[in-house]
């Protein structure tokens, strides 16, 4: 009883080795994914920033460009009328002018 | 993060104006909840609002679950550390998700008769992967109501004095009046409120503080010339090699591509407001009005943090740049409204987990269960008398349960870490099991594990694999990847399903084989999941 109350408040030495173990294991797994990704994380950093915003204004570029080769059936089921401004294609489209602006001006 | 919000001022510090503005606030949303009661004549409309949601309730609703009252405290501490990167989470976080979520997720939802993400995992993989997926998510809104109503009894204790008790239960019977009687369709139209009284309340507080900051110039030069900030804070885009937790990279190929996605097909609550809309092209609409919302959401959250950040360079807590601005700024009045603001970020929270978790537990765990036992599908009375009773337990055990998570929020944290292991690997299997004939039971299992596994794996080893301290966004992009491989391995290794099984269960066959969808229809007749 009285070694376990003069030993309680500092780690035991099984948990320092585990603890241990359990890091060593993590370095070891880190160490080939990270030269996995290393040449990789290499040539991320070495790309000019405009690619950045590039790739941020082309993500919404196709996503516009697919939805205008959505038949106009399938944008218009369920709507009652046929009008011009229940066209989901030009809804998806205005929603996607104001964020490519803001990439635009915002995006490096 | 109670305390951020109790910094904002005491009761003592409201004029009676402020108080006038928060009970009128309450009393609008009781009236508002129980007028929509009186259409709840059956277990759809309880669920689904009886599929009459018109698009801007749905797009409006979409967007008031997905704000909730941590996002306006954290969202703006985060733009006041790290600058307008953080707005990517609103702005290329939803957008594109938002259109594939419209036009690929929702029509094949709405055609096959799904009421939950798990439920279609379940018919077209096997129960484990239902049930495994029910659980996780039972468990996270549980917890989530939990955390909602202590966080709501420190506003109620800071503005009226009420003790916490008293204002959980005070908390839960405002909500749970008009959740239990009026369903989905008082949660949503309740929502719409919230979200102006929202946009209001945090509007004014934009405009405040970039007036007191000396307009938008000034401001940014101010913060620029402050030592320690970086050129990259007004950039969305964040060089890769950046000690950031948003790189340009992570931002474009893990945010933008698969976080939001997952977020916007997989998430029940974003999802049932959506297919309680009144027709497809209403679920459709109702999400592009979400994208449109979620346009202006970084400017109501973000330039405030940024606005302080130029008004008070040295705050020690981050998270309290927003209760900062609104004790300091606000006059009486518009403080009371914004307290309202963060009561109704509250609210909304609470309402639309209550409704979804009833949903997911009936009809993924309980109605398996009944039908196994009673031999016959469950009939719509006593779904929605069920409904009913649980939402009501589930409030009365979150209310019990609220001051253990205000004691121990790391229950919170670890069960939102354990959702979050799941989003990349279930974006996948969704995927795969709608775009994918082939793709098989044993295929999602293995896929989903694996997956799972990974990004667990990946978040341990943290920024010794990845060039971020918090390699969030690379671990999900590695996750999904990893999981499509895994599933795209093992089905094609495994005996194909049956054409039968997937009879109604395929994209293309779910859109246009009229066989299907008439099979579907008797599906939904009998109740066969």
């Amino acid at each position: 009883m009285a070694d376990a109350l003069e030993t309680s408040g500092e780690p035991q030495l099984n948990e320092v080795d585990w603890a241990d173990r359990l890091e060593d294991l993590r370095l070891a797994i880190a160490a080939p994914l990270r030269a996995l990704h290393a040449p990789l994380d290499q040539w991320l950093d070495s790309l000019p920033m405009w690619v950045a915003q590039v790739c941020a204004i082309g993500l919404f570029v196709v996503a516009g460009l697919w939805v205008l080769t959505l038949s106009r059936d399938f944008v218009y089921l369920g709507s009652p009328t046929k009008s011009r401004w229940r066209d989901l294609r030009l809804w998806s489209i205005a929603l996607l002018l104001p964020y490519i602006a803001v990439y635009w001006w915002l995006g490096r | 993060m109670p305390d951020e919000i109790v910094s904002v001022g005491s009761a003592s510090s409201l004029a009676v104006i402020d108080i006038a503005i928060i009970v009128a606030y309450i009393v609008g949303m009781q009236l508002v909840g129980i007028f929509y009661s009186r259409y709840v004549h059956s277990a759809g409309d309880f669920f689904l609002a009886g599929k009459a949601l018109p698009f801007w309730a749905v797009g409006v609703s979409i967007v008031a679950s997905d704000i909730g009252a941590i996002d306006l405290i954290t969202g703006s501490g985060a733009a006041y550390r790290h600058g307008v990167a953080q707005a990517n989470f609103d702005w290329i976080g939803s957008v594109p998700a938002v259109l594939l979520a419209a036009f690929i997720f929702l029509p094949y939802y709405w055609r096959a008769g799904v009421y939950t993400i798990p439920e279609f995992l379940g018919r077209r993989y096997n129960a484990g992967v239902q049930w495994l997926q029910a659980v996780i998510w039972l468990a996270f809104m549980a917890v989530n109501v939990s955390l909602m109503l202590w966080m709501a009894s420190v506003v109620l204790n800071t503005v009226l004095g009420w003790s916490p008790p008293v204002a959980i239960a005070v908390t839960a019977v405002l909500v749970g009046l008009y959740t239990v009687t009026g369903g989905l369709a008082a949660v949503v139209m309740t929502d719409v409120l919230q979200v102006v009284v929202m946009f209001v309340g945090a509007g004014a507080l934009v405009v405040l503080s970039v007036w007191d900051a000396g307009g938008w110039s000034r401001m940014s030069q101010t913060i620029l010339d402050q030592p320690g900030t970086t050129p990259d804070y007004f950039t969305l885009m964040v060089p890769h090699g950046a000690q950031t937790p948003y790189p340009w990279t992570g931002i474009v190929f893990g945010l933008g591509i698969v976080m939001s996605t997952a977020y916007f097909v997989g998430n029940q609550a974003i999802l049932q407001r959506a297919l309680g809309a009144r027709s497809e092209w209403d679920a459709k609409a109702g999400m592009i009005v979400a994208g449109f919302l979620k346009l202006l959401i970084p400017m109501l959250m973000f330039v405030p943090g940024i606005a302080a950040r130029a008004l008070y360079p040295d705050l020690a807590k981050p998270d309290s740049a927003v209760p900062t601005l609104v004790r300091d700024l606000m006059p009486a009045g518009l403080r009371g409204l914004m307290f309202a603001a963060f009561f109704a970020a509250l609210m909304s929270s609470v309402d639309s987990y209550l409704n979804s978790w009833t949903t997911v537990f009936i009809s993924d765990l309980y109605s398996k269960f009944y039908r196994r036992v009673a031999g016959q599908p469950l009939g719509d009375y006593h779904a929605l008398g069920l409904s009913r009773w649980l939402t009501a337990l589930l409030l009365v055990g979150a209310a019990l349960f609220a001051p253990v998570i205000g004691r121990f929020e790391t229950i919170y944290v670890a069960l939102q870490t354990i959702l979050s292991f799941f989003q990349g690997p279930t974006l996948a299997i969704l995927l795969l099991g709608i775009l994918w004939r082939r793709a098989t039971g044993w295929g999602g299992l293995f896929g989903l594990v694996c997956g799972v596994f990974l990004t667990m794996m990946l978040s341990w080893l943290g920024g010794d694999v990845f060039p971020s301290e918090r390699p969030f966004l690379f671990v999900s992009f590695w996750s999904f990847w990893c999981t499509l491989a895994v599933t795209v391995v093992v089905s094609l290794l495994t005996k194909p399903e049956p054409p039968e099984k997937l009879r109604g269960l395929v994209y293309g066959e779910v859109l246009r084989d009229p066989t299907a969808q008439a099979l579907l229809a008797e599906r939904m007749r009998t109740g066969d999941g």
